[in-house]
């Protein structure tokens, strides 16, 4: 399958688009990290988060003029996952040059390297305790970027004044539950 | 919308321009409120993504756990057809037609790139950084792309030999032998003679395979002197 519309796949939540990619470079993926030094789980597990990057990245419009063949920009994320678990573990001591890899550092990029804070996991319980919709259109909002008028067409509502109300009474409630938390 | 909405809206989708940046974060600095409101959208940006990270990661182990799953279906069978050939006595049969194949994927891997060092920046985009690491990549299929279009700008010696050995990859043993005894390759005769050896285990011919691996003997070189010999026994 073409290239764009791979990435398009994944940037519009086709159905299969997750799975398709995940299928076809896996493989070749575990192929290549058994070059290091790790177990044959962790290169599986190194796999599965460099792909969700690669769409969290692609959802971000970091795709739209790829150059270089996605497989290549995928392996680029893994290797920079695999450095970064070595380097966890101290096994790594610079025997490779890791200065031109793949190193942009995102949100995803930091959920999956970086441990998460006492913090960070209470505002995730509260959101997990949220009902479905309002953490639909929260999500959409804060974690997708999408605008009102994009959620409004995405969720099938009637107009965006109904989105917007939706939307605020669904950040009240998720303030209040979050005034429940040490906060400010 | 008020300014301070608009801008902590632009903040949410990335998008602030830089005289808005400024404002922003002389915001932060006086306006307690609206520095609240920015570390509510950076929790829910960081509680969002976190939960889309654990809902991808669950969904990717299903898929995981069904590829475990339907692999290990097609072993019982293959078991089960095992035992009925063996009590058939077709099984001796079975295993002379299958050795070529046996002895092809254990004695094949394709040839390093010793010639060519892969940079990995996004800015070197020539054919022939895409077609070696393609190729490094284990991405068979478009280094044979990218080598068969170098191949067509300039007839090179060294293209040539990357090509019949990524074409060996994908099972195409006949491409890879036309291309190899297209002409005498001095500077990799030996490896050359190897790989021709190894085409022919894939088409099953035996004899030739065998008339290529006795070349590899001849050499002067030690590539592949060793194993040349093992299989030669094993064939012979």
């Amino acid at each position: 399958m073409e290239k764009e519309v791979i990435i398009e796949h994944l940037k519009e939540d086709h159905p299969e688009g997750l799975r398709q990619v995940y299928l076809e470079h896996r493989n070749a993926f575990l192929q290549f990290a058994k070059k290091y030094p790790i177990e044959p789980a962790t290169a599986e597990d190194v796999y599965q988060d460099a792909i969700i990057i690669l769409r969290d990245n692609a959802r971000r419009g970091k795709l739209d003029h790829l150059r270089s063949e996605l497989r290549t920009y995928l392996f680029g994320i893994g290797k920079y996952l695999i450095y970064a678990h070595l380097r966890k573990q101290k096994k790594i001591h610079l025997v490779e040059d890791f200065s031109d890899m793949y190193q942009e550092h995102t949100l995803m990029t930091a959920i999956i390297t970086e441990s998460i804070s006492e913090r960070q996991t209470q505002v995730k319980t509260v959101l997990e305790q949220m009902g479905a919709k309002c953490r639909e259109i929260l999500s959409l909002f804060y974690y997708r970027g999408f605008t009102i008028e994009e959620i409004t067409d995405k969720l099938n509502y009637n107009n965006k004044d109904v989105t917007k109300s939706a939307k605020s009474r669904c950040l009240q409630s998720l303030k209040q539950k979050l005034k429940l938390m040490p906060y400010g | 919308m008020d300014k301070k909405e608009l801008l902590l809206d632009k903040y949410t989708r990335g998008n602030l321009n830089d005289a808005e940046e400024q404002l922003f974060k002389s915001l932060i600095q006086t306006d307690k409120a609206f520095a609240n409101e920015v570390r509510l959208i950076d929790d829910l940006k960081y509680g969002f993504a976190a939960l889309e990270y654990e809902n991808t990661k669950s969904d990717l182990k299903e898929i995981e756990k069904e590829l475990n799953n339907s692999k290990s279906k097609p072993w019982k069978w293959a078991a089960v057809i095992a035992i009925l050939l063996t009590l058939g006595g077709f099984v001796y049969q079975n295993l002379i037609s299958n050795s070529e194949e046996k002895l092809f994927a254990s004695y094949f891997e394709p040839y390093r790139n010793v010639v060519y060092p892969t940079v990995r920046s996004t800015t070197d985009n020539s054919t022939m950084d895409q077609a070696f690491t393609a190729y490094e990549n284990l991405d068979y299929q478009n280094a044979t792309v990218h080598f068969e279009s170098l191949l067509r700008e300039d007839k090179n010696d060294t293209i040539t030999f990357y090509l019949a050995n990524s074409y060996m990859q994908l099972s195409r043993s006949s491409d890879a032998l036309a291309l190899l005894q297209s002409k005498n390759n001095s500077v990799f005769e030996q490896e050359r003679n190897w790989y021709i050896a190894l085409a022919y285990l894939q088409q099953k011919e035996r004899q030739n395979a065998l008339t290529y691996l006795r070349k590899v003997l001849q050499g002067n070189g030690v590539f592949m002197k060793k194993e040349a010999q093992e299989l030669i026994q094993k064939l012979d």
